[in-house]
This record gives C-alpha cells, structure tokens and sequence, in this order.
C-alpha cells in the first residue's frame, strides 16, 4: 500500500495551472444547445398556427411553465456538477416551482376540459418519436458537459438532468405537434414523457454517477 | 468572507505552485484523519479511505473556483467517499458480525470437566491453522487483539475479521454436536 504522504508528493508533482470549469459555462453551453434546436424547429417544422398561441393563455402557460422547468433544472444540474453545489443549494428547489405549476395546469386540463372516447384510430406515434428525437441531443449535450465535473449527488443530478431534458423535448413537441385536444397530449405527450423521466431517472443515477 | 489559510494555499495550488499544493493536501489529510476516526470504525480502512478522499480531491480541483470556501468543499468530497466506503462495507457479507457472546456461554461451561473441554478442544482444532492460533492466544490465552496482531504480523481489523469468522464457524459446529446428542 502507497503511504499517504509519499501519495500527497506525487499528486504534489503531477500539479500544474489548473482551469476552473465554471458551472455558469456549462450552463451557457447547455442553453446555447437548447436555443439552437428551438431556433432550428421554428425555422423549419414547426406549427403553423404558432401566432395564434399568444391568443391561448393557457397554452402559453404550459409552453413557459416547461421552458422555465427546462431551463431552471439545467441551472440545477450545472449546480450540482460541482461537489460542494457551489455552496447555493435553494438552486436545487428552484425548477419545482415552474414545474409545480406546470403540474397543475396539466391536472386542471385534463379534470376540466371534458375528455371525449378516446380516439384510437388517431395515429399519432410521430408524436412519441419526436418527442424522444429531440431528447436526445439535449441529453447527449448535456451528459458530456456534466460528467467533465464532479457530481456528489448523483440522484437528485440525474433527475434534475432528466427533469431539463424532459421538460424541454415536451416543450419542443408543442411546438411542432398542432393537435391541442387533452387526450391526444395525455396519451402522446405526457405519458411518454412521463415514461422516458423515470427510465432516464434510473439509468442516469448510475451512468452520471462520479467514480 | 474570512478567507483562511487553506483557502489561500488552494489558490496558490490551482495557480501550479507545487508547494503550496502539497501543503494544502497535507493539511486536508489532517483534517481528514480527525473527521474519519469518528466515521469509520476499521482503523486500517481509514487509510485506504483518506487516500481515495486525497485523489478525488485531486481530480475534483478544477470544480473549485477558488472563490467560496474550500473546506466544505472539501468536506463534501470526504462525505461523498465515506459514503462510498461504508455502502461497499456493508455490502461484504464477509464483515456480518457474530457476537461472541453467542458462544460465550459454552466457553463459559465447567471447562474443568475433561468431558467438556475435550470436545471444545476437538472441534477448536478442526478450524484452519491461523483461525485456531487466533482463538487460542485471545479466548484461552487471554492475549488482546493489539497483542495477537503484533504476534502474527497481521493487521488488528484483520485479527478481529478472522476471529468473528472463527466464533461463526465454532457456532455452526457446536450447533450441530448439540443436535446430534
């Protein structure tokens, strides 16, 4: 076994300059990655009655509520790359608020707006694909930039990084899919979100987990 | 904020002072060595363990910003490990305690009736070389365990280790003789 300080004069020798890797320039990173593939779907495949959103308040509210959630649990997860999460551990209760109200908007469309038989002939598995499709850079991005750091929490990391990629792919699916009925989100849209979160989830607390 | 020695021999470190860098960890590791004393119990893991602690803190420094406080960055390192350390620990089924004080009372019996400590003797001498020597010199020479690890070369976690294991393998034959009478 190496003795301690014969370990403490190696590491001493191996020392050189050493450049700290902010969270704040993960975070820029990962929202430059975000912005990048919102600019890129509204240039290209987006809805085409996306003007009239501003004239639906509750549907701009769910698109805010799930790009605040998207971008609140990056902040988070920037955070908590460093192991001391930068000694700012409020930041960690930060994404819940949006995500809360997110939540509710979603629990008070599905109890209020009457739900008609559920239409089973509607064909709309481009919806899951697309949802999962843009996860996937966003999850790459983000996987790459945070393990460059050093996590200690690596469960509530996992799940705020599952938590910003989620929101933001279900926020990206909005965008593009123009069908607003509730069954229609709730079988094409929040389950499969719902169920990418928790597999994610599980697979992320040991993929991102700090060796 | 204070900023306290620590915190600017760190910043010296983070700048590719040598010196300043192996300071820094040698006083860390004597921090360390006080927060492990009261977390891990195995005094010979304590080493192994500090010595993780000190490399993960090496490959960890560029996460600190030499701004906020190092120590409980530091600390969440350590806590981090321990972690680490103890989830491992408690997973080896190897390190299952056995009480002594199961068997006790069989060491306790009339040792004086030949009868009894004849079959004792028997079923002591059927354990392994070293197990033996070991339950010899602690239970029926009365030697402690700093003293029968200093006489067999080994380590104290690693006496204690190889007892329990030897009072676990007694326990099974003394078990089974009594379910033969």
């Amino acid at each position: 076994m190496v003795e301690t300080e014969d370990l403490i004069k190696k590491l001493s020798k191996e020392n050189k300059k050493v450049k700290c890797l902010s969270p704040k320039s993960i975070l820029w990173k990962i929202i430059l990655v975000f912005s990048l593939i919102i600019i890129a779907l509204l240039m290209t495949i987006s809805r085409s009655d996306l003007n009239d959103i501003v004239t639906m308040p509750m549907m701009l509210a769910e698109l805010l509520f799930a790009l605040a959630t998207g971008l609140l649990s990056a902040v988070a997860a920037s955070w908590l790359s460093t192991p001391d999460v930068k000694q700012q551990k409020w930041v960690v209760w930060l994404p819940f608020i949006p995500f809360s109200l997110l939540c509710i908007l979603v629990i008070h469309n599905i109890i209020m707006i009457p739900m008609e038989l559920l239409n089973s002939g509607d064909d709309s598995i481009h919806c899951i694909t697309i949802t999962y499709s843009l996860a996937l850079i966003p999850a790459i991005a983000l996987i790459i930039l945070l393990k460059l750091n050093a996590n200690t929490h690596s469960t509530l990391f996992s799940v705020m990084s599952v938590m910003s990629v989620a929101a933001f792919s279900y926020f990206c699916s909005r965008l593009i899919c123009y069908k607003d009925n509730i069954e229609h989100l709730l079988i094409w849209h929040y389950i499969p979100v719902l169920l990418l979160a928790i597999v994610a989830a599980i697979i992320g607390s040991k993929l991102l987990r700090w060796k | 904020m204070k900023k306290t020695l620590l915190d600017e021999k760190i910043k010296l470190a983070l700048n590719g002072d040598e010196k300043a860098y192996s300071d820094f960890l040698t006083e860390v590791s004597v921090i360390l060595r006080a927060y492990l004393a009261k977390k891990i119990f195995q005094s010979d893991d304590r080493e192994d363990v500090l010595q993780e602690i000190l490399l993960s803190i090496h490959k960890a420094r560029h996460t600190y910003d030499g701004i906020r406080p190092v120590k409980p960055w530091i600390m969440a390192i350590a806590n981090y490990r321990v972690n680490d350390y103890l989830r491992v620990y408690y997973k080896k089924k190897d390190n299952e305690v056995t009480d002594f004080d199961s068997i006790a009372s069989f060491f306790e019996q009339d040792v004086t009736n030949s009868n009894n400590f004849s079959e004792l003797e028997s079923i002591v001498n059927t354990l392994p070389e070293k197990q033996k020597k070991i339950v010899y010199m602690m239970k029926i020479e009365g030697y402690s365990v700093k003293e029968v690890s200093t006489a067999m070369g080994m380590s104290e976690s690693a006496i204690k280790v190889s007892a329990h294991r030897s009072y676990k393998l007694l326990k099974q034959k003394l078990e089974k003789l009594e379910s033969e009478c």
